[in-house]
């Protein structure tokens, strides 16, 4: 599973956590792999092994200066490709400096994240077009949790958790009436539709809406650890993303992809104001405060 | 947020956590009053994330009982453990790698006549970077 998880693009770092040209470096375990993520002076982010390949000790205490990661205990010096720049240790005549490489993953930046490849191809793949991450308000948070990545993401894909977990306690009779909010809560029991797709699997789950209707609700899985949620409106702009990348298989960390939402503060707005219990308003104004504070 | 740290686990923690129970109080589950009063644990994350990690670190799923509501559970799971069984026999890179464009999806809740075919109906309301002026977010109810 590791082997076929590297053949895609994976969310590393946030890039506030890189913040600015030779900044300090910063331990990140991707898939099991202890790697160092530094900016060098020119704005380019490097994705190196933690150990030195001289005898070992951690890059992490390297000096993040002109071009390239300084390891401290004898001076070698590495790129962001991990190319050895400098090995000041050794006779000046020697070129065993170009016979030692760090192993360096490649990386993009796009939409506020960190993206490494740590495949075999020499030539990396494309960036999946995430809309959330592509367009100009793209926004991207993410919290670790302790658990294995899979199990995260099946908490996504799991639907009907929904109306007992979050709203277990709600009522759908101080719901706005003739919305989405309304009709969940009315039958806690959604039927099922579930489709293989190009990119993964999808599901609708369905229960009765207005006359003649039903209220779906649709959501993806994206190989190999993506999953979006069904909430808010099916077309109303892009859908938020939660990347469920393994730190090892005991820790995830979730990068949360979306886009600083003019149209999500819209709703937030317009359903406390239909809405008709106290209680519902304070738990969307609490909602729209929490995703502003992310 | 608790504060990053420089440890290799120290990104991103969350203050609510398995060692404080994430902060449930009893008295509000006790309550059944507003939102999160069926829980006890305030925030939909820290509810989706007591859930998850409750479970163990890895659960072992021999033990559990899945119903039908479990579908997409079940198919993704399928899904995943095939593509990467037939990377692992062919060694040739997974079709998703190459078609970027085929994430360029969406999700979300919508209203349709009870006859139609939902994946049909739903195809260009699914496609990312189109606009449906005509939508009303109202609709949702903040569901």
């Amino acid at each position: 599973m590791g082997r076929f998880m590297r053949q895609y693009w994976i969310p590393a770092l946030l890039s506030s956590e890189l913040p600015a040209p030779n900044s300090d470096p910063v331990r990140v375990l991707l898939l099991g792999e202890q790697l160092i993520a530094f900016r060098d002076s020119n704005g380019n982010v490097g994705l190196v092994q933690n150990n030195c390949p001289h005898r070992g000790a951690s890059l992490f205490f390297g000096r993040n200066e002109e071009s390239g990661l300084r390891c401290v205990y004898h001076g070698w010096k590495f790129a962001t490709d991990g190319a050895c720049v400098d090995m000041p240790n050794e006779p000046a005549e020697s070129d065993f400096r170009s016979k030692v490489r760090a192993q360096a993953y490649p990386s993009r930046e796009r939409g506020g994240v960190i993206w490494a490849y740590l495949g075999t191809s020499d030539t990396p793949p494309p960036l999946p077009d995430l809309e959330a991450n592509m367009v100009d308000n793209a926004q991207a948070g993410a919290a670790q949790m302790e658990a294995n990545y899979f199990q995260v993401l099946e908490g996504t894909i799991d639907t009907v958790h929904a109306g007992f977990l979050h709203r277990g306690a709600m009522r759908a009779e101080d719901q706005p009436p003739g919305t989405f909010a309304e009709y969940m809560l009315r039958d806690r029991q959604p039927r099922y539709a579930v489709v293989d797709t190009d990119a993964g699997t999808s599901y609708g789950a369905y229960r009765p809406g207005p006359p003649d209707r039903h209220y779906w609700r649709i959501a993806h899985f994206l190989l190999p650890f993506y999953a979006m949620a069904p909430g808010g409106l099916l077309g109303g702009g892009p859908s938020g993303v939660a990347c469920y990348v393994p730190m090892d298989d005991e820790h995830t960390m979730t990068f949360n992809l979306r886009a600083s939402q003019s149209r999500q503060q819209a709703m937030s707005r317009r359903a406390r104001d239909g809405a008709t219990s106290d209680a519902y308003r304070e738990f969307i104004e609490r909602r729209a405060a929490q995703a502003q504070a992310g | 947020m608790l504060p990053n740290t420089t440890d290799w686990y120290g990104r991103f923690r969350t203050v609510a956590n398995a060692a404080n129970d994430f902060l449930i109080d009893r008295d509000l589950q006790r309550s059944m009053q507003g939102p999160d009063g069926y829980t006890g644990i305030a925030t939909v994350q820290r509810q989706d994330q007591a859930m998850t990690n409750s479970m163990g670190l890895i659960y072992d799923r021999s033990q559990e009982h899945l119903g039908t509501s479990d579908t997409m559970i079940i198919r993704t799971r399928r899904r995943l453990i095939n593509a990467a069984r037939t990377f692992a026999e062919t060694g040739v890179t997974p079709m998703t790698v190459e078609h970027p464009e085929w994430y360029r999806i969406r999700s979300g809740s919508t209203l349709l006549p009870v006859d139609v075919d939902w994946f049909k109906a739903t195809e260009q309301l699914r496609t990312a970077f189109v606009d449906h002026p005509q939508l009303d977010w109202a609709l949702t109810g903040g569901a």
